[in-house]
Order: structure tokens, then C-alpha cells, then sequence
């Protein structure tokens, strides 16, 4: 499982989205290699991952890829990544 | 232990600057390049460079309410890597559909995808708990700011080191009993009604 934390530049609001989402999953007791990218590589490293975190307006950057796009609103709300992982990710409902 | 990469090291007094006034969102993020300038870590020049990122890429560097993480990438006008905090006198918007108005300004100064990386998950952590980013944004000036930014380092290091957990670990500065039991309460439901988080008011409500 790949999860690919997408930002404009790949180092700021991309690094918190990926430590973010390492948190959550480890609260829903999953496993996941969570990497970042910038949007200038993210429809390339898009074809090697199984989901895309990401901003609403990123999103609609990215486009049509192959994952599904889950978009954060508020990046330091662990509450808000955790739920959207749950229902996001194939184990998050149990 | 707090290191090289701690955020109270690469947020040196000079980078923090309270209640600025700015007329509009560039404006604002020309107070976090002359933050980071100040404190040497980057040149004039980043401020332009930083406003350009959102020029080109749009407001999703306003990464939470009224928060913006304001940045741009590795280049010559990065000088070392480094932090500045700016709050504003009066929020400006930055077009994001959702978390505008703006009165947070974090400014990063990055040589690589690595170095500040200890320094914005502290940062993260700080703002994600109600009570002390109201405490944060509530600090008289900036030694305020840092204080707090040093007393949690010590907690989580000390913490660290008891092999105990750390979530709700309060930092001196917290002084109270009730904004610890705030604390620990806001951190189970963070889950506020509507998804709507008042920057300011969510700690005091829950206090």
C-alpha cells in the first residue's frame, strides 16, 4: 500500500500531510508507505499509488489519475485524516 | 533531546513578529520573508519567491484555519534553513475557499526536504492542540511565543525519556489544571460541529 502526499513544492504542507497520515494510521492499525510529492511529479509518481492526499485545489491540478484523491481540509486535525483514511482506505472500517 | 533541528532552534526570536499589519495576503507573507530575513535565513528575495508559489499554485498553502504555511522552495535566496512566525493585527484573505481569513503567517525557509522536518512536526503539534495555540496566539510578545515553544520541547523530551506518552503532556506554561483537562479533552474530539474551528475561541470554550 502507497500513499502519496501531494503539495506544491513537496517539502512544507505535503511533509505535514505524510506526518499526518503516518499518525493516523497507526491509530487505525494500518500499514502504509507514505511518500511525498510535488504537483509537478504527482501525475508520474500517481501511477505507483494507491491513494493521493492531497488539497481540493491540488486536486483538481492533478486531474484524472488512477488512485483516488482524498482531499484534506485542515492539515493539523488529526481527527479529519483518520476519518477520511477510514473510509478511504480497504481495513479502515473494521 | 532538543537538537539542531528543533523548532526552537530555528526559531530565533528575530523570526517571530506579533500583531503586524498587513493590507492583503502578499503583504503578509512579505512580513514572514522579513521575519526570515531578520533572523538570517534566507535574503529579500524569498519574500518575492514565496508570493510567486502562490501565485502559481494558489492559497492551498493555508493549511488549516486562519493558518498559512507560506514557503517556496530550495534557492540561492535560502541562506539556512529556518522558521518565522508572524500573527496579524487584522486577518487578511488569502482566496482559500475554506480557511480564510488569515492571521497565522508560518514562514519556512528550507535548504532540503529534510532539515526542518523535526521543527514543523513540533509546529504541527503545538497548533493541533486548542489550548496552547490559543496560548500561542494569545502571547504578549515574542519571548512569549518562545517560551512556550521550549517549555513543550522539554515536556515531549523529558516525557520521551520516562518512555511515557506524550499527547497530552502540558507544558509549564499551561499553568492551570482545567487547561490541562482542556487539553486532553480537545485532543479526543478534536472533531469540532460542522468542521468549523474558530482559531481563537475553541480552547476557551472547552476551558
Amino acid at each position: 500500500m502507497k500513499i502519496l502526499a501531494v503539495c506544491g513544492m513537496g517539502l512544507g504542507s505535503g511533509l505535514l500531510l505524510r506526518m499526518q497520515a503516518e499518525k493516523a494510521l497507526r491509530q487505525l492499525g494500518l500499514k502504509a508507505d507514505v511518500e511525498v510529492s510535488d504537483i509537478g511529479s504527482a501525475r508520474a509518481a500517481a501511477q505507483t499509488a494507491d491513494l493521493i492526499l492531497t488539497t481540493a485545489e491540488l486536486a483538481e491540478q492533478i486531474g484524472q489519475v488512477k488512485p483516488p484523491i482524498v482531499t484534506i481540509r485542515n492539515f493539523i486535525d488529526l481527527n479529519e485524516m483518520v476519518e477520511k483514511l477510514r473510509s478511504a482506505l480497504p481495513g479502515g472500517q473494521a | 533531546m532538543v537538537g539542531p533541528g528543533s523548532l526552537s532552534a530555528l526559531l530565533p526570536l528575530r523570526a517571530i513578529r506579533l500583531r503586524q499589519s498587513a493590507r492583503d495576503w502578499r503583504d503578509a507573507v512579505r512580513r514572514a520573508g522579513e521575519a526570515l530575513t531578520a533572523s538570517g535565513a534566507a535574503s529579500p528575495a524569498y519574500a518575492d519567491e514565496m508570493i510567486a508559489t502562490v501565485e502559481q499554485l494558489g492559497p492551498y498553502i493555508v493549511i488549516a484555519p486562519g493558518i498559512a504555511l507560506a514557503h517556496s522552495r530550495p534557492s540561492p535566496a535560502v541562506l539556512r534553513t529556518g522558521l518565522a512566525w508572524v500573527t496579524l493585527a487584522r486577518p487578511v484573505r488569502f482566496g482559500h475557499p475554506e480557511n480564510d481569513p488569515v492571521s497565522l503567517v508560518v514562514g519556512l525557509a528550507a535548504v532540503d526536504d529534510g532539515a526542518h522536518v523535526e521543527a514543523l512536526a513540533t509546529l504541527a503539534e503545538l497548533l493541533s492542540d486548542d489550548v496552547r495555540r490559543a496560548e500561542l496566539l494569545d502571547a504578549p510578545d515574542a519571548a512569549g511565543v518562545r517560551a512556550i515553544v521550549t517549555a513543550y520541547e522539554h515536556a515531549t523530551a523529558t516525557a520521551a525519556a520516562g518512555g511515557t506518552a506524550t499527547a497530552t503532556t502540558s507544558a509549564p506554561a499551561a499553568a492551570t489544571a482545567g487547561a490541562t483537562a482542556a487539553a486532553a479533552a480537545t485532543v479526543r474530539d478534536t472533531a469540532s460541529p460542522g468542521g468549523r474551528t474558530q482559531i481563537r475561541q475553541e480552547g476557551e470554550v472547552e476551558a
